[in-house]
């Protein structure tokens, strides 16, 4: 009998253990999942986002795909995936079922074969754009028929040995066409709905960096003919674009030299809007880098997406990771990674959303991984979009929620601080922004505390100072009768 | 004239650069104990500063003080400061001894250390728009290395260009002294290094 006992409990213990074990197992991703704290050092964050499924073209159903250079996921939740070295673009839905392969198009009442599209945008009554960059032209489809074609423009600010090659492909809420082509350094071609030429849009400075400034020295000096030889200086291009529906453009940009603006939104006059205190200009990548040789691997952003909560995704192509962040450019949450497990990359290319979902394209591992929030990540977006929102007290209590999942959350206690300004408990906000590294709202809560103190303790003060300035000039005028 | 006021209180000192530099020098009035115990102050003072300076003006991680390296960040731009401005003196004729300036030099530094104090204060009651506390320390400062170059030109007996001229030389030597002091603690540590491989090897082939 006894033994049978024993025997019961080591049973219920093992499984216990299996169970916990198990558990371990499915909380824990294949990269690793982190925030900043005050002084840029990363910190331990919750898993926000994890792989729910990867499949390559023979899981898809439509052969192995071919170095894949875009896609696109329409409001519909179909994905359109441009499979480059295949010349041909798949349809999939968003569970990445196969609906439709195009192989070709009809043109003019001629088969085209859908050569090297690079870059692709489906608006909402299904009409695709696709560029194709070797032929430097951009085809309107509709249905399976060309129904329209962008080709290089013709006008005064295109020089003739201007070499079109268009690769990604946006469109407004006003229908009008950004279009990337490669080696042009002037921004983003606009093109009006009507498909001419606007003009450029939105270019990308030069960066000063210590080799710029210096050539810009030796050009001050140097004569006309010297100054030619020279190598000039460019400002980066682009690398990927995306219109959101509030009218901004989102672009990123790779392999910049200073980890600075990788990211920008372009409102409709082509400058940047995204800016911290004071004109300050964010790092959107890693804080902390890893070095080569004594160089540092700089975060090199191939592509961002805004997804419809206002949330934006950037992939970087150097670490692999997607940083997600929110309209102030907060950091939300990382996650991807290099590697050859799932849920992390060799060359990542796009990153598109679909609801909650996340979609990465890999060129070198010719698959697509997608990413669903967990319970943590999904609840860090409900507090940042409630507190938009204006309703403080119910994101004040949606974020004590996300600070029981993880103490590091300098979001969390900056809700929560805030939340506190506004309900004038100035104690509370101003311990919780401390927590929150926030000097800016520190500060606000702050001189407000202060106004409080002062008008409290201020009369009693003024009424204290009064009455010891009365009594000095009362003794004073004693001693000076006792003297005389 | 208040010949007991003078130059063994410090806080006149700040107030009267002239006559307390002149009696320093040839009136051997200077007090050196308690240039050590402004030293100290001016130490405790970078501390204070560090760590208790209000949240919103303060960039310093709290938890990561090093004492070492505050200590040296007050104690050795002073002992370079006073030891080039020797250093100068002998080559440009200055009657300024060591002592004099060590002690002069040590009471210049009330202002900037008040200023600093001041600051600390200001800081935790004003907010981010009022950085009234960067004034004083600034204030404090310059108050500082005013009555400094006055001291320096009484003492050395210097007109105004030759001091001038005199402090610039300071700063140069300031800097070869700093690269002197590297070099040498380098050798220092190549030799040691050094004697210890070959101690090394010599145990390994006795044993």
């Amino acid at each position: 009998m006894r033994k049978i006992k024993t025997c019961g409990i080591a049973l219920c213990l093992a499984a216990a253990m299996f169970a916990g074990a198990d558990m371990k197992a499915e909380a824990q991703s294949n990269f690793n999942s982190y925030s900043y704290d005050e002084w840029d050092g990363s910190v331990e964050a919750p898993a926000s986002y994890q792989p729910v499924m990867v499949k390559n073209g023979f899981e898809i159903g439509a052969g192995p795909l071919n170095t894949p250079q875009d896609f696109f996921m329409d409001k519909d939740g179909h994905l359109y995936v441009a499979d480059t070295g295949n010349n041909r673009i798949l349809v999939l839905d968003a569970e990445l079922e196969l609906l439709e392969i195009m192989e070709t198009v009809r043109m003019n009442g001629e088969e085209v074969p859908l050569t090297d599209v690079e870059g692709m945008y489906v608006t909402e009554d299904h009409v695709l754009y696709a560029s194709q960059t070797q032929s430097g032209r951009i085809l309107i489809i509709r249905d399976g028929e060309v129904t329209g074609i962008i080709e290089k423009p013709v006008s005064n600010l295109i020089s003739d040995d201007f070499i079109f090659a268009p690769t990604k492909i946006g469109l407004d809420i006003y229908g009008r066409v950004y279009v990337l082509s490669k080696g042009c350094y002037s921004g983003l071609l606009q093109f009006d709905v009507d498909g001419s030429f606007m003009g450029f849009f939105g270019a990308n400075k030069v960066e000063v960096t210590a080799q710029v400034a210096f050539n810009y020295m030796w050009k001050s000096i140097l004569s006309d003919e010297q100054r030619a030889a020279m190598t000039s200086i460019l400002p980066i291009e682009y690398s990927n674009i995306d219109c959101s529906e509030d009218g901004f453009v989102y672009t990123s940009t790779v392999g910049t030299q200073l980890p600075k603006s990788q990211i920008k939104k372009l409102n409709p006059l082509g400058n940047n809007t995204y800016f911290a205190l004071g004109n300050a200009e964010f790092n959107f990548g890693d804080e902390e880098l890893s070095y080569k040789k004594g160089k540092a691997n700089y975060p090199s952003f191939i592509d961002v997406k805004a997804n419809e909560k206002g949330f934006i995704f950037a992939i970087d192509l150097t670490s692999g990771r997607i940083f997600e962040r929110d309209q102030e450019a907060n950091l939300v949450a990382v996650f991807g990674g290099m590697g050859n497990q799932t849920g992390t990359f060799s060359t990542p290319v796009a990153v598109d959303v679909y609801g909650d979902r996340v979609y990465v394209l890999d060129r070198l591992k010719n698959n697509i991984t997608v990413f669903e929030p967990t319970e943590y990540g999904a609840l860090v977006e409900e507090a940042i979009c409630t507190y938009g929102e204006g309703r403080y007290d119910e994101a004040s209590g949606l974020w004590m929620q996300v600070l029981a999942r993880n103490a590091n959350s300098k979001l969390a206690y900056n809700g929560i601080g805030k939340a506190f300004t506004q309900g004038e408990e100035y104690t509370d906000a101003l311990q919780y922004l401390r927590y929150s590294g926030d000097k800016y709202s520190y500060s606000k809560a702050f001189g407000k505390n202060r106004l409080v103190v002062v008008r409290r303790y201020g009369p009693y003060a003024i009424v204290l100072i009064v009455c010891v300035a009365a009594a000095l000039s009362v003794r004073k005028r004693v001693v000076r009768r006792k003297k005389k | 004239m208040k010949e007991k006021k003078s130059a063994t209180n410090p806080f006149y000192t700040i107030m009267h650069p002239f006559n307390c530099s002149y009696d320093i020098r040839f009136k051997e009035k200077g007090n050196g104990v308690l240039t050590i115990i402004i030293l100290a102050v001016f130490f405790l003072t970078s501390i204070y500063q560090r760590q208790s300076t209000g949240y919103i003006f303060n960039d310093n991680k709290l938890s990561e003080l090093n004492v070492f390296v505050q200590f040296i960040s007050v104690i050795l731009p002073f002992v370079l400061f006073v030891t080039a401005n020797w250093i100068v003196a002998i080559l440009m004729n200055g009657t300024g001894r060591f002592r004099d300036i060590w002690i002069y030099g040590a009471y210049c530094c009330i202002p900037f250390i008040l200023g600093n104090i001041v600051s600390v204060w200001l800081s935790n009651i004003l907010v981010m728009e009022e950085p009234f506390g960067g004034y004083v320390q600034i204030a404090g400062a310059t108050w500082s290395l005013v009555i400094l170059f006055i001291g320096l030109m009484i003492m050395h007996e210097y007109g105004f260009t030759q001091n001038v001229f005199s402090c610039i030389c300071t700063i140069l030597v300031m800097f070869i002294l700093l690269f002197l002091i590297m070099l040498v603690g380098n050798l220092a540590s190549d030799l040691y290094g050094f004697v210890m491989t070959v101690a090394k090897e010599l145990i390994f082939r006795m044993s």
